[in-house]
């Protein structure tokens, strides 16, 4: 029972057609617009839930990584005149880079080190991206990114490619033995050093995976609003992540990026309550984490597969 | 005679300047049931976090087979055979109890074959009396099936020389029976050299062949059981206050 059973593989297929389909009933920019952002914060979610998710060491600054991956992106198209497609393959390279450099440190760590480390070095970047305005371009960002796809429905495609592929990705390995090893360490780190497993290696290689995946959303993104912008380093958008990740159910890779799918079209949506519209998603939020325990995504897809068997 | 298994020499590690194990020299004979006793606050469980590279050491070496191993990481320890268990037996969240005891093969470059550790853990399992419960999650077990669980999975490293933390602790009559004659078998079957330390003195006496006592840090005694109790190092610091309890 280690692996996608039927119901699972099936369901994600046909969520995957479902999506796919919508370009071919609409042609309307802005519902693909929206779609595209909701499957970048799907990657991101999903991507946090990687490490944190799985060893319960939580990450506050997965904006750095999302940002970092938006930046190099923008910063080799602007700058260069390097193609959007290079800049996809080199963000997760820089943002898994990142990772690795700021969980050395911190992640042989006990105690909050990691969450604050996270939480301050996504400060840092954020300060930073605005004193360097002269190469980040400040407030305004790197803007005038040449766009990658003729329309904005080849590039939804590409989008939804990547974003399936890598929420798959994520999800195996966590059904994988490194995954379970991870939820191990998730449990009691001193038991898995007993059992000849090197628990710092684990946490340092998967957070470095988690970024990766954090800056590839973070590029594509940037390819979509043609603009890397500071928003994305924000501690903002990484509490906005992990509230995701919980409303998803921790661990389980899916939940997460379900999750941050549904509740970016919700806020979208929630745009006709104009300036209630965060106060109303936070009721939202408010109610599912005080009613559940382990997220809404994962138990009730458990509890409907129930009803179905 | 062989050469011992574990050779620690002037161990030492003090903590704010309280000195919880001073300048201790053991060595354990390869093929013994070994114990470590000694009331609360001894420094038994300290010594064990030195030698197994938890905690690391202020002065002093320890050697595994004539080889130096002071301060060397945990995981490591345990891939050249240096086994623990830990006082508090704690189920692994969200893991079935066959894959607690398969989680040593399961690292990378652990060069197991998947199949063969199977079958290993089953067999380990089958031992310890868990066999029924694999397909259980690990947390609806009982404290006894926990401490049980815990030393198959120790096993699963085939160790050279498994360290027991109080395997005793918070088990009924019948468990520690159980557990006990476990620990023969291991010995017997496993050729593994064990090292326990406990409270309990009946059983403890009755399993062990060596023992080293402990008081405020230091090594007072050695002997075997019926030569240890008569110590009056031992009588008094040790054995004074706890005989009331037996």
């Amino acid at each position: 029972m280690r692996f996608f059973n039927r119901t699972d593989s099936v369901v994600s297929l046909a969520a995957l057609a479902l999506l796919a389909a919508v370009p071919l009933l609409t042609s309307d920019n802005y519902v693909l617009g929206i779609l595209i952002t909701a499957i970048c914060y799907a990657i991101w979610a999903g991507s946090w839930d990687l490490l944190s998710g799985l060893t319960g060491r939580e990450n506050f600054g997965h904006s750095l990584f999302i940002g970092a991956g938006a930046y190099a992106a923008a910063y080799l198209n602007t700058a260069y005149g390097i193609d959007l497609g290079w800049g996809i393959v080199v963000a997760p390279l820089v943002s898994g880079t990142l990772g690795a450099l700021i969980g050395l440190p911190t992640l042989r760590l006990q105690g909050p080190y990691f969450a604050l480390a996270t939480l301050v070095a996504s400060a840092i970047a954020h300060t930073l991206c605005l004193l360097l305005w002269r190469v980040t371009g400040g407030e305004e960002g790197l803007s005038g990114i040449l766009p990658m796809a003729g329309s904005q429905s080849d590039y939804y495609y590409l989008v939804l490619t990547i974003g399936f592929v890598s929420i798959a990705a994520m999800k195996l390995f966590a059904l994988s033995d490194a995954g379970l090893v991870l939820r191990a360490i998730g449990s009691d780190e001193a038991i898995c050093r007993a059992a000849a497993i090197d628990v710092d290696a684990y946490k340092i290689t998967t957070f470095a995976f988690s970024a990766a995946f954090a800056g590839l959303g973070g590029a594509l993104f940037a390819g979509y609003q043609l603009t890397a912008a500071p928003d994305l380093l924000s501690s903002g958008l990484s509490i906005t992540i992990v509230v995701m990740a919980y409303v998803g159910g921790m661990g389980t890779i899916y939940g997460p990026a379900v999750a941050a799918l549904f509740l970016a079209l919700i806020v979208e949506y929630l745009r006709g309550f104009g300036e209630y519209r965060l106060l109303v998603y936070g009721l939202i939020l408010l109610v599912v984490v005080r009613l559940t325990r382990h997220g809404f995504v994962d138990p009730f897809w458990r509890w409907l597969k129930g009803r179905l068997a | 005679m062989t050469d011992p298994i574990l050779r620690a020499v002037g161990l030492t590690r003090a903590f704010g300047g309280i000195k919880a194990v001073s300048d201790v020299s053991i060595a354990v004979r390869t093929g013994s049931i070994t114990g470590i006793l000694g009331p609360n606050g001894a420094g038994k469980t300290t010594f064990f976090n030195l030698l197994t590279g938890f905690t690391k050491t202020g002065a002093g070496e320890v050697y595994l087979q004539q080889e130096r191993i002071t301060n060397l990481p945990p995981h490591l320890l345990a891939r050249r055979g240096l086994v623990r268990t830990f006082q508090l037996a704690k189920p692994l969240a969200g893991l079935t109890v066959e894959e607690t005891v398969l989680l040593p093969a399961l690292r990378v470059g652990a060069g197991q074959d998947r199949r063969q550790a199977r079958e290993r853990a089953a067999y380990l399992l089958d031992r310890v009396g868990l066999a029924a419960k694999a397909e259980a999650t690990s947390e609806s077990l009982t404290y006894g099936d926990l401490r049980r669980l815990e030393i198959a999975r120790a096993l699963m490293l085939r160790p050279k020389l498994l360290l027991l933390d109080e395997p005793f602790a918070g088990l009924g009559a019948g468990e520690i029976e159980t557990v006990s004659q476990l620990i023969h078998e291991i010995r017997d079957r496993e050729e593994v050299t064990v090292l326990i330390i406990e409270h309990k003195l009946r059983e403890f006496f009755k399993l062990v062949e060596t023992v080293i006592v402990m008081v405020a840090g230091e090594v007072v005694a050695e002997g075997t059981p019926a030569e240890v109790v008569k110590h009056p190092k031992v009588l008094s610091a040790y054995l004074g206050e706890r005989a009331y309890e037996h």
